[in-house]
C-alpha cells in the first residue's frame, strides 16, 4: 500500500494506437486503483517517457516490448500481448543486472490446448503439427502435455517455405487433427487457404488459436481476448504495486473457446457448444 | 476539437493498415508476434465451399472424389458415371459420349444438368445436349463431382430434370507446381496433360493444357482430337472477398460420316470455343455469403460438305443428286447470377438467387437462315433448409423461370429428412421440374437444296428443295413429377455408407419428332408427344474398411411404362456395378470395376443392345525420385468379351492404355 499512497506511477507503452492495444490498456486501467497515475505512450512517441520515473513499465505487444527491453532500464517491466517465444527471445537478450521483467503470453498452455482437444474431438488420438525449421524449445513440453491427455503428437518439419504444401500432404494421412501453432512462416494469411482446403479435403479438422481461425474454417479455437489479457495485467500490477515484486511470467488466465459448428457438421463431427466446452475445460483445469 | 478527429483518423488508418497486412500474402514475418493472434484471416471454408453432409442433403447424392477419379481408371469424364447407380453411359454417333439416368435419352441426352464450376455445360446448339468432348477439363483438375440423383430444379435450374452432375475443380492453391502426364494405348489413344500452378501476389493460378485423341470405334470414321487450355485463378481481395477467374479455350476435330453413304459422307468437323468466367464471393459471416457468377461462352463449328445420292427413274440413266450442306454454326451463352446464402435463425438456412441468361445460335442448316436465333431466360430460385426439430430437417425450395418462348414455370421441391438416431436418415420428397425446349426443337427448319445432274427434263426444276425438319413451335416444357423415399445409413465404425432409394418419376409432354404427313416432304416436327412413368429402386453401398481398401456396390432396378415402346425399353431393367480398389505392398494400387447391364436400347439412332458385362482393371505404381513424384498406371477397359455400345456395330473391344504422370 505504501507504493500506492505515494501516488505510484505506471507507464504503458503500446505497440500501436487503437484496436487490441488500447483494449488491453483500458482493461488494465480499470483494474487499477484510481489513485495510481497511469501514462499512455506508444512506440512512435517513446520520447515522451524521457524524464518520467514510473514504478512499473508495461509493454503491450511485441514491438513495445522490444523497444522497452532494449532501452536503458529504468523500472521493472511487464510485457503483455505477445507470444511466449517473443518474450523468451527478449529475456535471453536482456542484461543480467537489468530490472526484473515478467510477462503474460498470448499462447495458451499446452496442457489446456490438449485438454480442449480431448473435450472437443474425443475420438481424435493423433495431433499433427507443422514445425518451422530451427530449434523447437517447446516441442517436448507439447509432447508431454499430449501424452498426459492420451494424445500423440505427429510433427513434421517444414525445411523450406515452399515445402509447406508437400509436408502437409505427408502429414495429413497420419493424423486426426491439425493443430495450428503461431509460426508465421507456416501459418499466415497467405498459406491458411491452402492449409485449410488440404486438410478439409482429407476430412481433417484444424484447431486454431484465434477467433480469425474459427472464422476461416478451424473447427475450434482457444484464445484470450485483449480485454482478458488486460484484466490479468491489471491484477498482476496490483499485486506488484502492493508487494513491490512482479509475479513470474504466466500464460493467460482467462480464455475463450470458439467453435465453427458448420465446419463440424460438414466434417460429420458432433461438437459441443462453445459454452459447454469452456465450462468443461475450466472444470478440468 | 481537432485533436480527437486527428486521433480517430489515425486509428482508422492503423486499422486499415492492419486489415491489409492481414490480407496481403507472401509477406510473413519471420518471428511470431501478437499479429498472429489478432489479425484477420481469409474466410476459407465459406458457406458455399462447405460440403453438405449426406444426411442433410435433400435427396440421394453420389460423390465422386479426387481419389476415386484417379483410381477408377477413367480416361474421360463420362466413364466416371458408370460408377453411379441408375446411370447409362455409351459412346454414340461421332464419338460423343452420352450419359443418361433412368433412360429416356438418345444420342443427344439432355435431361440432366451438368455444371462445371457453376457454368452450365449445355450446348445451346441443336437439341441442347452435353458435348462432353468439348469440356476443357483434365480429370486431375477435378476436386469432386456431386451427382444428384433425381430432379432438383429448385437449386440447379431448368435442365436439372432427372439429375445433376456438379463438377467442382480444385482451388488453384491445391494444384501448385508442375504436373505432366502422358497416356498411350490402342485405338489410337494418345492423351497429354501439362499443368503449372503458381502464385502471383495474392493470386494462386494454374494453367492446364491438354491434348486428347483416339481413333474411335474400329471400322468407323469417328476419330477425335481435342486440344484445350484452361486457366483458373483464385484471388484474395480481402479476408472476406475472393475472386475466381476461369479462362479456357479448345479446338476439336471429329470424324463424321460413313463409308459408302453419300447422304452422310466421310468428313471432319472442326469446333472451337472459349469461356470467360468470374465468380466473386463475399463471406458476410461464418454462414452467410453473397456471390456473383458471370460467364460468357462462345463456340463455333465448321462443317461443310457435299451430300450426294443417285436417283434412278427407268428408262433414264441414273441422276446424281447433290447438295451443298452448310453445317457451320456459332453458339453463345451469357449468364449472370447472384446468390445469397444466409441463416434466418439457428435452425433455418436460406439459399436464394437470381439469374439472367441469354443464348444464341446461328446455323444456316438448322434454321434455314443465317440470322441469329436467340432466347433469354430469367430465374428466381430459393431453398429453405429448416431444422424443425433435432431429428427433422425440411428442405423446401422452388424455382420460378421465365423463358422467352416457353413462358413461365414454377418448379417446387420438398424433401423431409428424418434422423431417428445419428447415422440413420430417412428421406421423403416430392418435386416438379421442367425441361425447356431447345431453340431447334422450337424453330428448326432444315431444308436441302438438291441439284440434279443431268438436269431433269422440263417441266421439272433443276434444283429441288427437300425439307426434313420443320418445327411448328408452340412446345410446352417437358415436365417431370417425382417422388422418392430413401434411406441413408452411415456406420462410421464399419466404414460403411448405404443409400437405398425408391423412386417414381412421371414424365409428361416428352418431346419427340412426328412427321407432318400433309406437307410434301413429310418433314419432322417436334411435338409434346409422350409420357412415361419411371419406377424403381436403386442402392449404393460404400465400404471403406481402411485407407487401403474401398468397395462400391451399386444396383438399380428401373421399369418404364410408356405408350411408346422405345421409351419403355430405354433403360436397362437391371444394372449393377462392383468396384474394388486395394492398395498393395510397395505402394501398388489395384482397382477393378465390374459392370453388369441388362438389355436396353437408347432412343434415336440406337439398336437394341443385349445384356452385357464389362470389367475394367487398373494397376498403378507410384514412385519418387528426389523432388519428383510420379505414377505409372496401366488400365485395361473391358478385359472380357467385346460388347456393343449404342449401336450393334459400335463394338467396344478391349482397350488398354498406360499413363505416366509426374509432379514436381
Amino acid at each position: 500500500m505504501a507504493w500506492a499512497s505515494e501516488a505510484a506511477e505506471v507507464a504503458i507503452v503500446l505497440s500501436g494506437r487503437g484496436g487490441a492495444y488500447e483494449e488491453v490498456a483500458n482493461a488494465m486501467r480499470n483494474r487499477l486503483d484510481p489513485g495510481i497515475k497511469v501514462s499512455l505512450h506508444d512506440t512512435a512517441t517513446l520520447g515522451t517517457l524521457e524524464g518520467s520515473k514510473p514504478d512499473f513499465l508495461v509493454a503491450v505487444g511485441a514491438r513495445a516490448a522490444q523497444a522497452l527491453a532494449s532501452q536503458p532500464a529504468r523500472a521493472p517491466l511487464l510485457v503483455t500481448l505477445l507470444p511466449r517465444g517473443a518474450f523468451e527471445q527478449l529475456a535471453t537478450g536482456r542484461k543480467r543486472d537489468a530490472p526484473p521483467m515478467s510477462a503474460i503470453f498470448l499462447d495458451q498452455p499446452f496442457v489446456r490446448q490438449m485438454t480442449l482437444v480431448r473435450l472437443a474431438l474425443p475420438k481424435a488420438k493423433r495431433v499433427g503439427i507443422l514445425l518451422e525449421a530451427g530449434a523447437q524449445p517447446h516441442l517436448n513440453e507439447l509432447k508431454a502435455a499430449a501424452m498426459d491427455r492420451q494424445l500423440n503428437i505427429q510433427a513434421l518439419r517444414v525445411v523450406q517455405e515452399q515445402d509447406i504444401a508437400r509436408t502437409l500432404q505427408q502429414l495429413l494421412p497420419d493424423i486426426d487433427l491439425l493443430l495450428a501453432l503461431p509460426e508465421p512462416v507456416i501459418f499466415n494469411a497467405g498459406t491458411i487457404q491452402m492449409i485449410l482446403l488440404s486438410a478439409y479435403r482429407q476430412q481433417i479438422p484444424l484447431v486454431g488459436f484465434s477467433a480469425a481461425y474459427t472464422r476461416a474454417g478451424a473447427i475450434v479455437s482457444l484464445y484470450s481476448t485483449p480485454q482478458q489479457i488486460g484484466r490479468q495485467a491489471g491484477d498482476m500490477l496490483r499485486s506488484a504495486l502492493s508487494s513491490g515484486r512482479l509475479p513470474a511470467p504466466q500464460p493467460p488466465r482467462e480464455y475463450v473457446v470458439s467453435t465453427n459448428p458448420h465446419v463440424a457438421r460438414s466434417l460429420g463431427l458432433a461438437i459441443e457448444s462453445e459454452q459447454q466446452l469452456l465450462q468443461r475445460l475450466q472444470l478440468l483445469e | 476539437m481537432n485533436k480527437p478527429n486527428a486521433r480517430s483518423t489515425r486509428a482508422i488508418l492503423a486499422q486499415l493498415a492492419l486489415c491489409f497486412s492481414g490480407a496481403s500474402l507472401a509477406q510473413a514475418p519471420d518471428s511470431a508476434s501478437e499479429r498472429d493472434f489478432l489479425d484477420e484471416l481469409p474466410v476459407v471454408l465459406s458457406a458455399s465451399r462447405l460440403v453438405q453432409p449426406l444426411a442433410d442433403a435433400p435427396g440421394a447424392v453420389t460423390i465422386i472424389d479426387h481419389e476415386l477419379i484417379k483410381t477408377s481408371g477413367a480416361r474421360e469424364l463420362a466413364d466416371l458415371f458408370r460408377l453411379v447407380p441408375g446411370f447409362q453411359v455409351s459412346m454414340a454417333y461421332n464419338s460423343n459420349p452420352v450419359v443418361a439416368y433412368h433412360g429416356l435419352a438418345d444420342e443427344y441426352s439432355r435431361h440432366m444438368q451438368v455444371l462445371v464450376d457453376g457454368r452450365s455445360a449445355y450446348s445451346p446448339f441443336f437439341l441442347g445436349s452435353i458435348t462432353w468432348n468439348s469440356l476443357r477439363l483434365s480429370l486431375d483438375d477435378i476436386e469432386r463431382i456431386e451427382v444428384v440423383r433425381g430432379s432438383n430444379s429448385a437449386t440447379y435450374g431448368a435442365n436439372a430434370f432427372q439429375g445433376v452432375i456438379n463438377i467442382i475443380t480444385r482451388h488453384a492453391s491445391q494444384s501448385q507446381g508442375a504436373y505432366l502426364s502422358t497416356t498411350h494405348g490402342n485405338q489410337g489413344i494418345s492423351d497429354q496433360v501439362l499443368r503449372y500452378g503458381g502464385a502471383m501476389g495474392s493470386m494462386h493460378y494454374r494453367i492446364t493444357a491438354g491434348w486428347r485423341s483416339d481413333s474411335g470405334f474400329e471400322n468407323f470414321h469417328d476419330s477425335r482430337q481435342t486440344g484445350y487450355v484452361a486457366f483458373r485463378g483464385d484471388m484474395r481481395l480481402s479476408p472476406r472477398d475472393e475472386l475466381q477467374l476461369h479462362l479456357d479455350a479448345s479446338n476439336d476435330s471429329t470424324g463424321k460420316g460413313f463409308e459408302g453413304r453419300g447422304g452422310d459422307p466421310i468428313r471432319t468437323q472442326h469446333e472451337n470455343g472459349y469461356t470467360v468466367q468470374a465468380i466473386w464471393k463475399r463471406a458476410l459471416a461464418v454462414d452467410e455469403e453473397l456471390s456473383i457468377n458471370v460467364y460468357h461462352m462462345r463456340d463455333t463449328g465448321k462443317e461443310r460438305f457435299t451430300a450426294s445420292d443417285t436417283l434412278t427413274i427407268p428408262p433414264f440413266p441414273p441422276f446424281l443428286l447433290t447438295s451443298q450442306v452448310d453445317a457451320n454454326r456459332e453458339t453463345s451463352r451469357s449468364h449472370i447470377e447472384l446468390q445469397h446464402i444466409f441463416r434466418l435463425d439457428p435452425s433455418a438456412r436460406v439459399v436464394w438467387g437470381l439469374e439472367h441468361r441469354h443464348e444464341s445460335v446461328t446455323s444456316r442448316l438448322l434454321f434455314n437462315t443465317s440470322k441469329q436465333q436467340s432466347i433469354s431466360l430469367q430465374r428466381l430460385f430459393g431453398n429453405l433448409e429448416w431444422r424443425l426439430a433435432p431429428k427433422w430437417l425440411l428442405n423446401a425450395g422452388a424455382m420460378l423461370e421465365k423463358h422467352s418462348f416457353a413462358g413461365t414455370d414454377l418448379a417446387p421441391r420438398l424433401m423431409l429428412n428424418f434422423q431417428p438416431m445419428p447415422g440413420q436418415t430417412l428421406r421423403l420428397g416430392t418435386s416438379t421440374a421442367y425441361r425447356t425446349p431447345s431453340l431447334a426443337e422450337e424453330q428448326a427448319h432444315i431444308a436441302y437444296q438438291i441439284n440434279v445432274t443431268p438436269p431433269l427434263p422440263p417441266p421439272f426444276p433443276s434444283t429441288i428443295t427437300r425439307t426434313t425438319y420443320l418445327a411448328m413451335g408452340g412446345l410446352k416444357p417437358e415436365r417431370i413429377r417425382s417422388g422418392e423415399l430413401s434411406y441413408l445409413g452411415e456406420f462410421p465404425k464399419l466404414g460403411v455408407t448405404v443409400d437405398a432409394r425408391l423412386f417414381q418419376e412421371h414424365v409428361t409432354r416428352f418431346i419427340d419428332t412426328k412427321r407432318l404427313a400433309l406437307l410434301p416432304d413429310r418433314p419432322e416436327n417436334f411435338i409434346n408427344r409422350w409420357s412415361a412413368l419411371v419406377r424403381g429402386h436403386e442402392y449404393q453401398l460404400r465400404w471403406q474398411p481402411s485407407r487401403e481398401t474401398l468397395v462400391l456396390l451399386n444396383y438399380a432396378r428401373v421399369r418404364i411404362n410408356s405408350e411408346d415402346d422405345d421409351i419403355a425399353n430405354s433403360a436397362p431393367s437391371h444394372s449393377a456395378t462392383l468396384f474394388i480398389s486395394q492398395k498393395l505392398p510397395y505402394g501398388l494400387q489395384l482397382s477393378l470395376a465390374h459392370h453388369w447391364i441388362g438389355k436396353y436400347e437408347w432412343l434415336g439412332w440406337s439398336d437394341p443392345l443385349p445384356k452385357h458385362r464389362r470389367l475394367d482393371v487398373r494397376l498403378a505404381m507410384p514412385f519418387r525420385s528426389g523432388p519428383v513424384k510420379g505414377e505409372f498406371a496401366l488400365v485395361t477397359q473391358n478385359v472380357q468379351d467385346p460388347y456393343s455400345e449404342f449401336r450393334t456395330d459400335y463394338v467396344f473391344k478391349r482397350r488398354t492404355f498406360a499413363t505416366l504422370s509426374l509432379a514436381f
